[in-house]
């Protein structure tokens, strides 16, 4: 299966996201419309076994390119804190003409999904906040782990996007895997060429540089901001998570007035990728209201 | 490098024409050209021409009517008919004079509109066109009919091996048709109605759409022939269409057959582009 393949039947498209090209990879025509957005540096060919699959569940789907990724727009007159990108997603549902939207947030994207609920609780209905980051819980050990993440998290990316070849890039994508076998060449060619992309040097060193630096951590969602999102949130973990721990999740799930938690077995980071099937029929599920 | 790889930065769409959901690719900016594919293709034939037109015109690849993801309306699936349906693609998406690319099947529609609405063609550009022959002259090559076999047999069992097997037969060297094109294939051809539409589209009558000496002197495009060296189209066939087509130019890529864009598209992405911005 190649990624073409897999997004037989769906769209790519560009939308004018409030002045910002959005790249979007879409399928279904009826339904609630689901936003999928990934982590840094991520982009919309991370959902490529998923967008198809759960439009099929009556979604209608839309991964797009998070600010400063991808194919997405790449400004540099902005700060990539959350509020940014939390901006982009709510400027991407005007585009769809969405008033609200579930969102399936990956990573950094789940720390989008939780800061637009936050904000404007009445654009966002459920929320998939899978491997996700963005949660400070109250106790020492977990900020001080929180910290590490974030270091780890720049200090991988950096190397990566900085001089970039085939070796650095797949290196970086098979931090996100529990197998290194999931990193296909056609991923790592996908990649590339997003952090080669002439142009776009700029916005993301700035990208990388900003979203996991410290002035961010400002927007780190903290235990009593967790208690206050009334949607309902299922946070989606792994086994081999290579950032922050399951139990992390656990507790966040809890401390959620309706959020639920589980756990899919034989996958490291990018779970919507190595685990499709497990991902999409709890997803599925949870979004459709099963 | 993958499908997927060569077409980043295009858009694949479903849109509406003249009430026929149909898929198309688009890519790049400047000039439009719309690509057709042949018999019981789709618009990867196109995978490997769009990214390099792509650098200089507005590239639009659409599968034809009843194709690849386009809806199957209807039960006709004459030449005429899918010009219709060209038509109406072009008025949804505002193309307005774009130069028609096709190949086979697809080259045929492509003259088909060059000669009944000429207004409509900017330049022509024809790989291994049908219509050239009536189906009688054309089945009279044994290698014709043996190609027609593979292709039906494809069609009613898409295994990869028969899929591979259709595909070989478009190729000079086998070895060229890779592993994901026959697997796009197989996917699109898996529901069975896209058996129908295949049934239907060898079946049509397209006597009166035949490209004969007169109607190829009424096409007034400037239009490019382009043979795979070992193409079906016979020498004497090609030479007098060469020579009928008014500002024609012919083309005989070596090392290739039926599908000279997918097997070098190297010199035939070079030859399409200077001939897409020739002086006219």
């Amino acid at each position: 299966m190649t990624f073409w393949t897999a997004a037989l039947g769906a769209e790519v498209r560009f939308h004018d996201a409030g002045g910002w090209r959005t790249r979007s990879l879409e399928a279904g025509t009826t339904g609630d419309h689901v936003v999928m957005i990934g982590g840094l540096t991520g982009h919309v060919e991370g959902f490529i076994h998923n967008v198809v699959p759960l439009a099929r569940r009556g979604l209608q789907v839309h991964a797009i390119d998070a600010l400063g990724h991808g194919l997405t727009d790449r400004p540099t007159d902005v700060t990539y804190h959350n509020p940014i990108f939390v901006e982009h997603l709510l400027r991407f549902l005007d585009a769809i003409g969405a008033d609200r939207a579930h969102v399936v947030g990956q990573s950094l994207g789940g720390w989008i999904a939780l800061g637009a609920a936050q904000s404007h609780p009445d654009r966002i209905g459920r929320i998939v906040h899978a491997t996700g980051a963005g949660i400070l819980l109250d106790d020492d050990a977990s900020k001080a782990d929180n910290a590490t993440v974030h270091q780890r998290v720049q200090d991988v990316t950096r190397k990566a996007t900085q001089a970039p070849t085939r070796e650095s890039v797949r290196t970086r994508l098979e931090w996100l895997m529990h197998r290194p076998e999931s990193v296909t060449d056609e991923l790592v060619d996908t990649r590339l060429r997003f952090y080669t992309l002439p142009g776009g040097e700029a916005g993301l060193a700035k990208l990388v540089a900003e979203q996991p630096g410290p002035e961010n951590r400002a927007y780190l969602l903290t235990e009593s901001d967790l208690a206050a999102i009334e949607h309902e949130v299922l946070v989606l973990w792994t086994d081999h998570n290579p950032t922050t721990p399951a139990s992390v999740g656990e507790r966040a799930a809890k401390i959620l007035p309706n959020g639920r938690f589980a756990l899919i077995e034989d996958a490291g980071h990018w779970v919507m990728f190595e685990q499709p099937d497990a991902f999409n029929q709890v997803v599925g599920d949870f979004l459709v209201g099963a | 490098m993958t499908i997927w790889t060569d077409l980043l930065g295009a858009q694949v769409r479903h849109v509406d024409a003249g009430g026929v959901r149909t898929r198309i690719l688009t890519m790049g900016d400047g000039p439009p050209v719309l690509a057709l594919h042949g018999r019981g293709g789709h618009l990867e034939t196109f995978a490997r021409t769009v990214p390099a037109l792509a650098t200089r015109h507005t590239v639009v690849a659409a599968d034809l009517l009843g194709h690849g993801l386009t809806e199957i309306v209807g039960d006709d699936f004459a030449v005429p008919h899918l010009a219709m349906h060209v038509l109406d693609l072009m008025d949804a998406l505002d193309l307005g004079t774009p130069a028609l690319l096709g190949q086979s099947l697809g080259g045929w529609v492509a003259a088909h509109l060059a000669i009944e609405a000429p207004a409509r063609v900017a330049r022509l550009a024809l790989i291994e066109p049908a219509g050239l022959q009536t189906e009688q002259e054309r089945f009279a090559d044994p290698a014709v009919r043996a190609a027609a076999d593979t292709g039906g047999r494809a069609y009613a069992e898409p295994t990869p091996a028969a899929v591979r097997a259709r595909f070989a037969g478009l190729v000079h060297d086998p070895a060229a048709i890779d592993d994901e094109i026959v697997a796009v294939r197989q996917l699109l051809y898996a529901p069975p109605e896209a058996r129908t539409v295949h049934l239907a589209v060898r079946a049509a009558d397209n006597t009166a759409a035949v490209l004969t000496p007169q109607r190829l002197a009424a096409i007034s495009a400037p239009t490019l022939l382009v043979h795979g060296e070992s193409g079906h189209l016979p020498a004497d066939v090609l030479e007098l269409a060469a020579r009928t087509i008014p500002r024609c130019r012919l083309l005989v890529v070596p090392g290739t057959k039926q599908w000279p864009q997918y097997e070098d598209p190297d010199v035939v992405n070079a030859e399409l582009i200077r001939f897409l911005e020739e002086p006219t």
